[in-house]
């Protein structure tokens, strides 16, 4: 194994397998961890000349740190492929990352997220975060004990003005590196540190490359995750989330007309300038998901057009390993329920259940929806407790899970109990494939 | 000594008239809200980067030229449209980080009963 660090302490930005060794050090491990300065200075025990007192080794500063760690890489392979080199620092592990040790990884579960912005993407993935473990560190990319979530967008092969010459789109297949994407996802799943490029969304500029350590679960999330078939292979579990059109314009208009200076019609130009690319790229991905959530307008109040009350759907693919079909009192059966009655006192317009097989892009598919808001406690107990396989590990535990995001959008419709659903059935997932027990988040 | 004590949370977005009587020493505790739903998520987009507001105003109005001069369906329109959207997202996330940073907001998530989380709706 060849040690490629510098020993006299000088930082290089880029680290390349190919280094002369230091003199004298022969077949030391590369492997670093926690006491990297004891390796170095054992090593430099082994030069013929001894060190002088005054040359003291510097304390690594986070670069340093960085460098050393990443001393095990090697160039991807498809760091060249993107036009006017933006990528050409990006890098993949040549041994197996210490992570892997250290956190007792037996294998990462990849979960692929694919959404249009504005479809609730970042709500979902707060509370999957929140699932496995409260405090994730901030960051660009944020990894925390068991998960790590990567934005696609890092893999742009254009930044902004690189489009605005090019004019193309974010959407478009061109405008990503399918190939380093694959590179570096397969061998992040299998257990290699990863130097990931880096989209920076404020400037609209690629910033140089972070290091990306394996985890136990590994979501990545963005336009194209299901695109690739590469990297489509890659994926344990892959969820697609998808909105009608009058519920994405009235989504946008809340997020962005709360802000001065937006019009409607902006907003709508947007949305339909936005709409060829969209069916060109993201839509052909939803036949692939093994779970879509499809928000709709609701269906019980006619003329509804304030779009306060939605219709949400579940659809759940069978046949996916490890992945149990949540459903309503007897699988496979048709259910049409209206919890509301002489036990359940609901507000208007109330709440109406389906669930039954579908049909969906030719596979067969299990799909729950549901009509109306649920702003109550009790509302949401009595519906838990008639859903069966959500994956809860106790009585309760989607009540209070579901409470405790009550302040983020959605939280008193099916999007939030969906969107629930999905994240306990990745846990779930994770489980079932690895073998493993992930304790659950409980709250006073 | 005749004192009335009027104690106003520092953090409070509006306050509406509130009587001082001079005639009792009591503590005029103005139940003024500490926060409303509506006024955090506002603030929270206002706090939001200045710079990042100024940038998605050109680029609307970037967007809106590009539409004028090469027509609605044309790539110039596309690709200005998708800035704006990438801007207006970046945003959003932004703001949703901030507020999840608020200490009040996360204990309020733990438990909704407490008095310090009281909403009031005007």
């Amino acid at each position: 194994m060849v040690l490629g660090f510098n020993v006299a302490g000088a930082v290089r930005t880029t680290a390349v397998r190919e280094r002369p060794p230091v003199c004298g050090v022969g077949a030391q491990s590369s492997r670093f961890r926690g006491d990297t300065m004891v390796s170095v200075a054992r090593t430099r025990a082994f030069l013929a000349v001894p060190p002088l007192r005054s040359t003291r080794l510097p304390k690594p500063t986070r670069q340093t740190w960085l460098h050393m760690q990443t001393s095990t890489m090697q160039k991807a392979r498809y760091a060249e492929k993107a036009p006017r080199g933006v990528h050409k620092e990006a890098a993949v592990g040549a041994v197996k990352s210490e992570a892997l040790q250290r956190k007792n990884i037996q294998r990462p579960v990849m979960v692929g997220v694919a959404a249009d912005s504005g479809a609730g993407k970042s709500t979902f993935l707060r509370r999957v975060m929140r699932m496995f473990g409260s405090d994730i560190p901030k960051g660009h990319t944020p990894q925390g004990e068991l998960i790590t979530v990567i934005c696609l967008d890092d893999w742009h092969n254009r930044d902004r003005q690189g489009r605005k010459e090019d004019n193309i789109t974010a959407l478009d297949e061109n405008c990503q590196n399918f190939d380093l994407m694959a590179e570096q996802l397969e061998a992040l799943k299998n257990g290699f540190d990863i130097m990931k490029p880096i989209y920076n969304h404020e400037t609209g500029r690629i910033d140089p490359p972070e290091l990306v350590s394996p985890n136990h679960i590994v979501v990545v999330e963005g336009l194209h995750p299901m695109y690739d078939e590469r990297v489509r292979k890659l994926l344990d579990f892959s969820v697609y989330l998808d909105l009608d059109d009058e519920v994405k314009i009235a989504w946008k208009i809340q997020r962005d007309m709360a802000e001065r200076g937006h019009t409607l019609e902006a907003i709508l130009a947007s949305i339909e300038a936005r709409k060829p690319d969209f069916e060109r790229f993201i839509l052909p991905q939803r036949q692939y998901a093994d779970a879509v959530i499809q928000v709709k307008p609701t269906e019980l109040i006619p003329e509804d057009k304030e779009r306060k009350i939605l219709k949400v759907r579940l659809l759940q693919r069978e046949g996916v390993q490890g992945f149990k079909t949540a459903y309503l009192f007897d699988e496979g059966s048709t259910i049409e329920w209206i919890p509301c009655g002489r036990r359940l006192t609901c507000s208007y317009p109330g709440i109406k259940f389906h669930y039954g097989p579908e049909s969906f892009y030719g596979a067969d598919f299990s799909t729950i929806e549901v009509d109306g808001e649920f702003a109550k406690l009790e509302e949401l107990v009595y519906i838990e407790s008639h859903l069966s396989n959500t994956g809860t590990k106790y009585y309760g535990e989607l009540t209070q899970l579901m409470l405790a995001a009550q302040n983020t959008p959605g939280a008193y419709n099916g999007t939030a109990l969906f969107q629930t659903i999905i994240a306990l059935k990745i846990r779930e997932i994770y489980e079932q494939l690895t073998g493993r027990k992930v304790d659950p988040v409980v709250r006073s | 000594m005749k004192a009335a004590f009027l104690i106003v949370p520092s953090n409070a977005t509006h306050f509406s008239s509130v009587s001082v009587s001079k005639t009792r020493a009591t503590f005029a505790v103005r139940r003024t809200f500490l926060r409303t739903r509506k006024t955090t998520r506002v603030a929270a987009l206002r706090m939001a980067n200045e710079k990042l507001n100024t940038q998605i105003q050109e680029a609307i109005k970037n967007a809106e030229d590009a539409a004028k001069k090469y027509g609605k369906a044309s790539k110039e329109a596309k690709v200005a449209w998708d800035f704006v959207e990438e801007l207006e997202a970046e945003r959003s996330h932004q703001a949703a980080n901030k507020q999840s940073e608020d200490p009040l907001e996360k204990y309020c998530n733990e438990v909704p009963e407490a008095d310090e989380c009281r909403v009031y709706e005007d």
